[in-house]
C-alpha cells in the first residue's frame, strides 16, 4: 500500500518539483534570498543550536574584547557574546518585522477589500484617514507613535503596523475595485451571493498575488524600522538582545569597540537584502507591475 | 493624530506632578490639560491658525523659537542628501545601467543599489563615521557651525551624514532612471536622432535623459519625504542640532507641543515640497503648463 501511495505521490510531484527548480535556476536571485531567507529563519527558530555562549551571561574581565576564536565576534561592554546575542537577536528582531507586517496585511488589506468593494462615504473617510497616515515619513510616524506610547517591543509592534497599514489597504482597495467590475463578480452577484461571500471567495483570491508581494516589501522595510526604533532606544529594551537593540549598546563605543557595531549592521544587511531580493524577482515572476 | 493628546496626557502627569493631587491640579491648569483633548486640540490648532506654536512645557521657552535653527539644519541636511542621492549617484546610476544594459556595468549597479536599499541608515552612518575618523584620521567640527560663519566647517560636518542619508534614498532614483530612460530610448525619436548623425552621448542626454527626467523627478520629490525621516536617526548619530533631535527628546520628555510641532513642521514641508515638484515639471517639460 505505502509503496504504491508514494508512487502516486512522485507522479504528482514530480513535474511540480521541476517547475520550482525551473524557477529557481532561471532566477539567481530568488534563490540566493530563499537561501539567505531560510537560514535566518532557521537561526530565528533554533537559536540555541547556532549561539556560543549565554546572550545575558556578563563577564566583567572579558568586556569589549575584538574578535578571537572564542568570542567570533567579539565582547560588548559587559562582557557578553556578540556573536550569541546577534543569533538570539535574530528571533527578536524577525518576530517584531513579522508580527506587525501581519497586523498591518489583515488590518489594511480587510479595510482595503470593504472600502474598495463599496465604495462611497466608509470608502471616503477610510481612505482620507489612510492618506494622512501615508503621507508622512514612515520613520517619523513609527518614532512618534512609539516615543508617545513608551518604550516597549509592543508599542514598537504597534508603531510599525500603523505605519504599513495604509500601504496594503492602498493595493487591497484598488484591486478590489479592478475585480469588482469584472463580469465573473457581477455574474456571481446576479446568482444571489451575498457581498461579504463575493469578497471573500471571488475578490480576495484574485488579488491575494499582490497582498504577498506588497507583504514582501513592507517586511524589508519593518525589519529596517524595527531597528531604527530600537536603535534609538524605542524598541526592543535591554538586555534582551535584537539587532537594533545590540547597535544601541554599541554605540558610545564605536571608535573603541567597533565589531559591536559592524556584525548587527551585517545581520540586518543580510536579511533586508535576502527579503528585498524575493520580493523583486517576486515581482517579476507575478507582474504585478507596482510603481517605485 | 488627533487620538493622540489624551494618552500623552495621563503620561506626563505621572512624570511630572509626583502623587500630590493639588499639585497636580495645579500643573494641569497651568498647562491647559485639564480640559477635555478636543479642547485642548482646539486651542492648539486655534494659536497654530494665528501663528502661535505654543511654549515648550519643559523650557518654557515659545516652540517656533525652538524649531527655528533646527528647522535650517534638518533642510540643509536633507537637502544635501537629496542632491546626492539624485543629482550625484541615483541619475548617473541610472543612465549607465540604461546604457550598458544587461552587462556589467547595469548588475553592478543593480547590485549596489539593493545593498544600499537594505543597509539600515543609522548604520551606514556609523560606518562611515568609522572609516573616515578612525582610518582616515577625519575629524568633524564638534559643534554646529552655520554656513553663514564657515562654509567650510559647516560642510565638513554636514557632508557625511548627508552621504550616508543619500546613499540610502539613490536605490530608487536609479531604479527609475533606468526604466525611464529604457523606455524613452525605444521611442521612435530617438531613432530619428540617430540617424540624423547625434552622437551617442548627445542622444542620451538631450533626447533620452531630458524626455525621462519627469518620473525620475517625482521619484525625486518623495524621496525628499523618505530623507527627511531618515534625517531623524542621523542627526541622532552625528550629534547634529536637527528637529529629529529636538523631536527624539521632546518625545523622552513628554514635552507634547513640541512634539506636535516637529511633526507639522515638517508635514507642512513636505506639502509645499509636493508643490515644488509639480512647478518644476513646468520648467522642466514646456508641454505641461501651469493653470491650464
Amino acid at each position: 500500500m505505502t509503496t504504491a501511495h508514494g508512487e502516486f505521490d512522485a507522479v504528482v510531484s514530480t513535474p511540480r518539483l521541476r517547475r520550482l527548480a525551473g524557477v529557481l535556476v532561471h532566477n539567481p536571485m530568488l534563490t540566493i534570498g530563499l537561501v539567505i531567507g531560510i537560514g535566518l529563519l532557521l537561526i530565528a527558530a533554533f537559536p540555541d543550536w547556532f549561539a556560543t555562549h549565554d546572550p545575558l551571561d556578563t563577564d566583567a574581565t572579558g568586556a569589549l574584547q575584538g574578535p578571537s576564536a572564542d568570542h567570533w565576534f567579539g565582547t560588548d561592554t559587559l562582557g557578553r557574546d556578540v556573536y550569541s546575542r546577534v543569533i538570539y537577536g535574530t528571533r527578536t528582531s524577525l518576530a517584531v518585522a513579522g508580527i506587525s507586517v501581519g497586523f498591518a496585511l489583515v488590518l489594511g488589506s480587510s479595510l482595503g477589500l470593504v472600502s474598495g468593494y463599496f465604495g462611497g462615504a466608509v470608502d471616503q473617510l477610510v481612505g482620507r484617514t489612510m492618506d494622512v497616515v501615508f503621507s508622512l515619513p514612515a520613520l517619523l510616524l513609527a518614532v512618534a507613535i512609539a516615543g508617545i506610547l513608551g518604550p516597549s517591543v509592543r508599542n514598537a509592534i504597534m508603531a510599525i503596523a500603523v505605519v504599513y497599514t495604509p500601504h496594503f489597504f492602498r493595493v487591497a482597495r484598488s484591486g478590489s475595485i479592478a475585480m469588482s467590475a469584472r463580469p465573473f463578480v457581477m455574474s456571481t452577484r446576479l446568482i444571489g451571493a451575498g457581498s461579504s461571500r463575493i469578497i471573500v471567495r471571488h475578490v480576495l483570491p484574485n488579488i491575494s498575488a499582490l497582498i504577498t508581494v506588497q507583504a514582501t516589501v513592507s517586511l524589508a522595510y519593518a525589519i529596517l524600522l524595527e531597528a531604527s526604533l530600537s536603535f534609538l532606544g524605542l524598541g526592543v529594551q535591554p538586555p534582551s538582545p535584537s539587532w537594533g537593540s545590540i547597535l544601541n549598546e554599541g554605540r558610545p563605543y564605536l571608535q573603541l569597540a567597533p565589531w559591536v557595531s559592524i556584525f548587527p549592521g551585517l545581520m540586518i544587511l543580510a536579511a533586508v537584502m535576502a527579503v528585498n531580493l524575493v520580493s523583486d524577482s517576486l515581482r517579476d515572476l507575478l507582474d504585478t507591475s507596482q510603481g517605485n | 493624530m488627533q487620538l493622540i493628546p489624551g494618552s500623552v496626557v495621563s503620561q506626563l502627569i505621572d512624570t511630572a506632578a509626583g502623587s500630590n493631587p493639588e499639585r497636580l491640579a495645579e500643573i494641569e491648569a497651568f498647562l491647559g490639560i485639564d480640559r477635555p483633548w478636543y479642547g485642548q486640540l482646539a486651542a492648539w490648532i486655534g494659536g497654530v491658525i494665528q501663528g502661535d506654536l505654543g511654549v515648550s512645557w519643559r523650557s518654557r521657552i515659545p516652540v517656533a523659537e525652538l524649531l527655528g535653527q533646527r528647522l535650517f539644519v534638518t533642510l540643509q541636511l536633507a537637502l544635501m542628501a537629496t542632491i546626492i542621492s539624485v543629482a550625484i549617484l541615483g541619475i548617473p546610476g541610472g543612465l549607465i545601467g540604461a546604457r550598458y544594459r544587461r552587462r556589467w556595468p547595469d548588475s553592478s549597479v543593480r547590485v549596489a543599489s539593493i545593498a544600499v536599499l537594505s543597509a539600515p541608515v543609522f548604520w551606514v552612518g556609523s560606518m562611515l563615521i568609522l572609516v573616515f575618523s578612525l582610518w582616515l584620521g577625519w575629524s568633524p567640527p564638534l559643534t554646529w557651525v552655520s554656513p553663514t560663519e564657515d562654509l567650510g566647517a559647516n560642510m565638513r560636518m554636514m557632508i557625511l551624514p548627508a552621504l550616508a542619508l543619500g546613499l540610502a534614498g539613490a536605490a530608487p532614483v536609479v531604479r527609475m532612471t533606468r526604466n525611464s530612460v529604457l523606455e524613452v530610448m525605444g521611442q521612435n525619436y530617438i531613432r530619428t536622432a540617430r540617424s540624423t548623425g547625434a552622437s551617442d552621448s548627445r542622444v542620451l542626454f538631450r533626447h533620452g535623459l531630458r524626455n525621462a527626467i519627469i518620473p525620475v523627478l517625482t521619484s525625486a520629490g518623495l524621496q525628499f519625504g523618505f530623507l527627511l525621516g531618515g534625517a531623524v536617526v542621523i542627526e541622532e548619530v552625528f550629534s547634529l542640532p536637527g528637529v529629529g533631535r529636538l523631536l527624539l527628546q521632546a518625545i523622552s520628555q513628554r514635552d507634547f507641543p513640541v512634539v506636535l510641532a516637529c511633526i507639522l513642521a515638517i508635514g507642512a514641508f513636505l506639502v509645499v515640497l509636493n508643490l515644488v515638484v509639480d512647478v518644476v515639471y513646468a520648467f522642466v517639460d514646456p508641454r505641461i503648463k501651469l493653470g491650464g
